[in-house]
């Protein structure tokens, strides 16, 4: 009974309904996608095709921190260079890690504000974490302790595992 | 921005400092602004590979520094402005490099736009470009950011560092200026 009315209901409005009822302006749909177009165009800018795809992944394997160790560490039949390479870069992985660790200088670090982080930034215009935290601490006291004490007493195990 | 975002952000933030997921927050903070860094920063720069440098280098530095961001601002003002200083600093040594005295700066810029393989614009687009690249530099970057992005003053302020009152008096004057140079046509 319901469905039937609904059914009757449906045909008379279909009688009534030309298609014509509703229009638009002039040229409506030539401007319509003209504005689409330059909302993914940027106002006149254009890229190359799927740009964005690619851009996040170039960005990644420009800052995945494993990829910047392998190839030093994989040198094959030059052992000393190698082990030379490693005991460089163990050297100054511990110092910058001792730094971090050192009470003071991170207080130090958690003062600044981002204002003052980009500051660092743009001056010396720094692409590694370790320099920002050296240009930081250009008036705080030289490191030599540091490096001596490392000299006497570094545990090559130790440092590895660290790494 | 929305609290849903700020709620995204300090989740991002939190993850990234955690060694184990700090890969993927940082591919999360990727996706969720490189289109609007990239376009930020190609409005200023013009050209579009000089723009993938840029954009680049750009999050390689947020890559490094965020550990230290301390949430002060947005972080996507943070990325802006380091964003900002990445594009200025790669047009001054471009300028450098080009011997380009700082008079000629904008009219390099507009060579840039007319010459570029990626702009297609009508004739309306490319004229209002070059209305936008002939304004001071401080002007160009509050009008882009007003302008296209739809920031408020005190996001500007963020990303700029210039008091609100003195980011509203650059955008009245810029839009004066683009105002006169497309009636002079």
């Amino acid at each position: 009974m319901f469905e039937n009315n609904e059914h009757i209901n449906l045909e008379s409005i279909r009688q009534h309904d030309s298609g014509t009822g509703f229009d638009v302006p002039e040229g409506y749909f030539d401007r319509l996608e003209r504005q689409v177009l330059s909302k993914t165009s940027a106002n006149g800018f254009t890229l190359p095709d799927a740009y964005f795809d690619t851009l996040k992944g170039r960005i990644e394997s420009r800052v995945a921190p494993p990829d910047r160790w392998q190839p030093i560490l994989l040198i094959g039949g030059k052992k000393w260079m190698s082990l030379a390479a490693a005991s460089l870069i163990a050297i100054s992985s511990l110092v910058l890690w001792l730094n971090f660790k050192t009470p003071a200088y991170v207080a130090r670090l958690n003062e600044l504000s981002d204002d003052e982080i980009i500051h660092y930034v743009a001056k010396y215009d720094l692409h590694d974490e370790g320099l920002l935290e050296l240009a930081i601490k250009v008036d705080e006291k030289p490191t030599d302790q540091t490096e001596q004490y490392l000299l006497n007493t570094a545990d090559a195990d130790l440092i590895m595992e660290e790494l | 921005m929305t609290d849903a975002s700020a709620i995204n952000d300090r989740e991002l933030l939190a993850a990234f400092k955690q060694k184990a997921t700090r890969n993927i927050a940082f591919s999360q903070i990727l996706k969720a602004y490189q289109k609007k860094t990239y376009w930020h920063i190609r409005r200023i720069v013009i050209d579009h590979d000089d723009a993938d440098d840029v954009v680049q280098n750009t999050f390689i530095k947020v890559w490094e520094n965020l550990e230290q961001f301390r949430g002060d601002s947005q972080l996507y003002t943070w990325i802006f402005r380091i964003a900002t200083n990445e594009a200025l600093l790669f047009l001054n040594k471009k300028r450098v490099g080009k011997n380009i005295s700082l008079d000629d700066v904008d009219y390099d810029l507009i060579e840039t736009l007319q010459s570029s393989a990626y702009f297609n614009g009508d004739r309306a687009e490319r004229k209002l470009q070059t209305a936008i690249l002939q304004l001071p530099e401080k002007q160009r970057l509050v009008f882009n950011l007003k302008y296209y992005e739809n920031m408020k003053y005190e996001e500007i302020e963020a990303v700029l560092g210039t008091s609100v009152g003195a980011l509203k008096a650059s955008y009245h004057h810029a839009v004066k200026k683009i105002e006169e140079f497309l009636k002079r046509d």
